[in-house]
């Protein structure tokens, strides 16, 4: 299922990022949020505690959930961090993988 | 420090009335928000690449979202917009900082205009930190705005009308909706609907909801709520029940459905953070969505030249808010010295009236869908409360029942609350759990104590020396 | 609450809670008061650096050492994230090495025998994420940290299970003397007889002491604080500038001094300072105290900037400032039943709880084991 919405308007450039060492495809002015929904990639980071998978929660900046090492930056939030070509998001893993994402 | 007449935090139907009337009264403004482009939350614009060929299919919030833009870009001389600016934080002399991309920048404002709006009420239950659970909120953003379908198989859970557009938007777009629950009860509902759709202009829009979720066969469960979320690292399935009149589970009326998404509406938070932190009084109304700052009735707060408008003071609705900030906007261009006390006066008699009927309405609105405290009577010990600290609701529970009982202290000894979300997600969560265990009203739970930044703060954000 | 009591402790900061404590397992009739709850002062608001190096050798050092065995023992039933991971004072000139010799050699004799000077190679072992211009630093392996709050609710827990009453919300606004002898204090929630009263008010000692007509020079010196997000290990002990610096302000006055320091929690958040400032009771935080903090922190750790860290709060309270950076402790002078119990200026939690205990065996022995004597309030009176 294309999870895309296609009515009214029509979407701009479209180019590939890089999520967990695969292509992604995504649009011009789209959060890298909403790239990783329409491929059905739910799960952005394991909690630091419970090591516990989270994701997408409030889509709005307020609850932290989607906390993903994007460009070699942890804990950016990706409902609010627009998708760039090539940029590389990682699926963040509690406090362990920062180091390597350099 | 560059300095402004006016400050207006928040680019929403509240903050961005505010600017226009602002404009015409003939001052300075700078309006600030943390979005790629102005809207707020209901009149968000579609990202910055997509190129609109038939706004009329677009929905009726992006039309009227596109009309107020309009109108503030008719003073764009008096008006500066600074998108992608989050504010952090609020010092003496009102003055204002904020990030803008990875720059720190402050400015200093006469007169300061809040509009930051709400977010939806975070309602816990076994599961809800699972991926695939999302909010109401979250779900229209993706729907509206990004235009992506945040699942295939949805059940939606909450209370209010905002469900009923949400779940219609899914099913138009293709989406599969197996039911939306509504905790209230059937009753209830049903008859006060249409008056509130009819009120907020929304009747043939409600309506055209409703007969959409019809031809899709969606199920609108009154009387139900979501009892878990259940699933292998992700949502896979949940479990549902019936309620009680305080939307407690009533036992042995459990279903379960196979859904990859569920989307929790109950109502939304007003953001009072930043009100917080300028020192204005706040009240406790549940109808309003709970902690408000007090204001007069030209919304200015305690706090002289601070002004709250729309969803951060109180829980009413897009169409409240662009009243409210065109009237904060007269009332701050008069203390000014940009309007006279009667050219004010003349100006605000319409917007009174408007703002007098809608708000008479919504708080009655307000009541019917405010949240019950059954829900939260029953989360499980070990389900998480403070998702940012992974604190569970059992932890918290000893806290209370050692004896402490402001949100503070709980954040003190449990961390609940000490998190980069800066306790928005927990805070009302806690002091319903705080008010269940001791009886004592939630107005009597005191909040937390907020400082800056409300925001995280890129520490490298400074200019090196 | 009680209407009559044996001893009053005023103040649920580490002090009060901890002179409680003592005093109730002393098998003694005590009521503590907190004007707020018990996050309300300094205690709830630090660093949580518990250290001793700085100790004047002699009783000062002792109730330094005496803090940590009181820590030692607490953490054998609670959890107050204490370690007593080492501390380091970080050098950014050669001459630093040479003109803290004798500040050395007088402290290994007096009972912190690990002290130990590190260079610059022997310090990137332990902290990899210092910039180059750390030379090196003094390391106090009986130095720690501790999660202050927990601690504070630690004192607090054992000194109810004890049998003291603790109560919040409860503000002394008066005492009533008889002939020289402390007879009951007044509160805001009715009166408690009482033969002693001890002020653990911490900055606001000076407010008890005037009621009964004590001149404290206990003052406001305010410090801001930032907390990062959760990190991974980056300081792997807490640290601190041997060097400050000054920032006067537009025009000369309200100048602040900026002094980095670090220490990370067990949940990884951050915690960094410190700029200092005295602007009375003020515990807002400043715009120039974030600058001031953010730029020497990554001044200090570049990796903060990096990995883009972010700070999610800040914080202001007061140290509990003394002219001579000395505690103020003991009975005074023409007050019977009336004992002072503050004055710990930047190092309550090194200090706070062995304060507690000696306080608590000046009341229930009449002789305390560590000798109060330098820090008597009479030593201001001239
Ligand atoms: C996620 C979400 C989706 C919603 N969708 C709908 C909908 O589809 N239909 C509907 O009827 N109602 C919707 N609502 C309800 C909606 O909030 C109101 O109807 C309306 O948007 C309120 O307008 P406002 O001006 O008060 O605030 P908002 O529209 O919320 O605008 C506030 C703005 O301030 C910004 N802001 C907040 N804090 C800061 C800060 N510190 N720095 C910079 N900027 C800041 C926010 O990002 C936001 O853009 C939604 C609410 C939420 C939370
Ligand atoms: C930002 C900051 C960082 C610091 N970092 C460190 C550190 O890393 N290590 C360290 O050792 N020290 C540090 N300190 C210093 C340390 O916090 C203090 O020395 C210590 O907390 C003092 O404890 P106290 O119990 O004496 O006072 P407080 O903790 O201030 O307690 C006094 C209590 O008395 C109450 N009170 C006042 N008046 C009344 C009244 N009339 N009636 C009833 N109650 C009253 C107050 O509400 C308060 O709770 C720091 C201080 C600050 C501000
Ligand atoms: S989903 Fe809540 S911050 Fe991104």
């Amino acid at each position: 299922m294309d999870r895309r919405i296609q009515n009214g308007f029509e979407r701009g450039k479209s180019f590939e990022i890089e999520v967990d060492g695969t292509k992604v495809k995504a649009f011009e002015g789209e959060t890298i949020a909403a790239a990783l929904l329409a491929a059905g990639k739910r799960t952005t980071c394991k909690s630091n505690a419970k090591k516990e998978a989270r994701g997408l929660y409030c889509g709005m900046g307020v609850c932290m959930g989607c906390r993903m090492i994007v460009d070699g930056k942890p804990n950016t939030l990706v409902c609010q961090t627009l998708a760039t070509p090539d940029c590389k998001v990682k699926t963040q893993n509690a406090l362990e993988n920062w180091w390597a994402s350099k | 420090m560059k300095e402004v007449e006016i400050a207006i935090i928040g680019g929403g139907p509240g903050g961005i009335c505010a600017a226009a009337e602002a404009a015409k009264c003939g001052a300075h403004v700078v309006l600030l928000d943390e979005n790629p482009g102005l809207g707020g939350q209901i009149y968000r614009r579609l990202p910055g690449g997509f190129a609109v060929r038939d706004e009329g299919r677009l929905g009726k919030d992006y039309v009227e979202g596109t009309k107020l833009i309009r109108e503030l870009e008719q003073h764009k001389e008096k008006v500066e917009v600074i998108s992608g600016a989050v504010v952090w934080g609020v010092f003496p002399g009102n003055e204002i900082a904020f990030l803008s991309g990875d720059r720190n920048e402050r400015l200093k404002a006469n007169r300061v205009i809040l509009a930051e709006g709400a977010y939806d009420r975070p309602v816990p239950f076994p599961g809800w930190t699972l991926p695939g659970v999302i909010t109401g909120g979250a779900a229209l953003r993706m729907v509206k705005a990004e235009r992506i379908l945040p699942g295939e198989r949805l059940l939606l859970a909450g209370t209010g009308p905002l469900q009923l557009a949400l779940g219609a938007h899914l099913v138009q777009a293709g989406a599969k909706v197996v039911a939306i629950l509504e905790a209230s009860s059937r009753g209830a509902f049903w008859k006060h609907l249409p008056k509130l759709l009819g009120e907020r202009g929304l009747l043939k829009e409600g309506f055209n909801y409703i007969r959409e979720l019809q031809r899709a066969k969606v199920p609108v469960l009154t009387g139900h709520a979501v009892v878990a979320v259940q699933g292998d690292g992700e949502v896979q399935r949940a479990v549902y029940a019936r309620v009680d009149n305080n939307w407690k589970t009533i036992s042995g009326t459990e279903k379960t459905v196979e859904v990859d998404t569920i989307c929790s509406g109950y109502g939304l938070v007003p953001s009072t953070r930043l009100s917080r932190l300028f020192g204005c009084k706040h009240s406790w109304d549940r109808s309003l969505g709970g902690w408000v700052s007090e204001h007069d009735s030209y919304a200015e707060t305690t706090i002289q030249g601070v002004f709250t408008v729309g969803e951060c003071a109180g829980v009413r609705g897009a169409l409240v808010a662009a009243e409210e900030g065109r009237l904060a906007a007269i009332r701050a261009c008069q203390q000014l010295g940009r309007l006279s006390e009667d050219e004010a006066r003349r100006k605000s008699v319409s917007v009174v009236k408007r703002l007098k009927k809608l708000t008479g309405f919504e708080s009655a609105l307000g009541k019917m869908f405010a949240m019950r405290s059954g829900l939260f009577a029953q989360i499980p010990d070990e389900t998480v409360i403070c998702r940012c600290e992974e604190i569970t609701a059992g932890e918290i529970r000893s806290a209370i029942a050692e004896g402490l009982t402001s949100i503070d202290e709980i954040k003190a000894v449990t961390h609940a609350g000490m998190g980069p979300c800066q306790g928005r997600i927990c805070e009302t969560i806690v002091s319903e759990m705080v008010s269940i265990q001791t009886g004592r009203p939630p107005e009597e739970v005191r909040p937390h104590t907020p400082r800056p930044p409300v925001k995280p703060l890129v520490l490298g954000s400074f200019a090196q020396e | 609450m009680k209407q009559e009591t044996e001893i009053v402790v005023a103040g649920g900061g580490i002090t009060g809670t901890a002179t409680a404590y003592y005093l109730a397992k002393a098998g003694k009739d005590v009521v503590l008061v907190e004007r707020g709850d018990l996050t309300r002062g300094s205690s709830a608001a630090n660093a949580g650096f518990v250290w001793i190096t700085y100790r004047a050798p002699g009783p000062a050092l002792r109730l330094g050492l005496a803090t940590l065995d009181s820590y030692d023992e607490m953490s054998k039933n609670h959890d107050m994230e204490y370690e007593k991971c080492g501390g380091l004072t970080l050098f950014e000139t050669e001459n630093l090495f040479k003109d803290m010799a004798p500040f050395v050699d007088v402290r290994k004799n007096a009972g912190l025998s690990g002290l130990k000077f590190l260079d610059r190679n022997g310090l990137l072992q332990l902290e990899p994420h210092l910039a180059p211009f750390v030379l090196g630093a003094l390391l106090n392996p009986l130095d720690g940290h501790i999660n202050p709050m927990r601690a504070v609710y630690a004192y607090a827990a054992e000194a109810r299970k004890h049998g003291a009453q603790l109560h919040t919300g409860v503000e002394i606004t008066g005492i009533n003397i008889e002939k020289g002898h402390v007879k009951s204090v007044i509160t805001n929630k009715g009166e408690i007889k009482t033969k002693y009263i001890v002020n653990a008010c911490g900055a606001h000692a000076p407010v008890l002491g005037k009621m009964v007509g004590l001149k404290v020079p206990i003052g406001f010196q305010r410090e801001q604080i930032l907390v990062s997000e959760e990190v991974p290990g980056i300081v792997g002990r807490p640290m601190f500038t041997a060097s400050y610096k000054k920032t006067v302000q537009q025009g000369g006055v309200g100048g602040f001094t900026t002094a980095f320091f670090a220490n990370q929690t067990k949940k990884g958040n951050l915690i960094l300072g410190g700029v200092n400032d005295f602007p009375g009771e003020v515990t807002s935080t400043t715009f120039e105290a974030f600058e001031a903090i953010s730029r020497e922190a990554i001044r200090y750790l570049p990796i903060l900037k990096t990995l883009s860290v972010r700070a999610i709060r800040s914080f202001a309270k007061f140290y509990i400032h003394t002219p001579d950076a000395l505690p103020v402790l003991g009975k005074v002078k023409g007050i019977e039943g009336f004992i002072m119990a503050s004055g710990l200026n930047d190092f309550g939690m090194g200090v706070g709880p062995g304060a507690g205990k000696v306080i608590s065996e000046l009341i229930c022995l009449g002789e305390p084991s560590i000798p109060l004597d330098g820090f008597s309030l009479s030593r201001f009176e001239n």
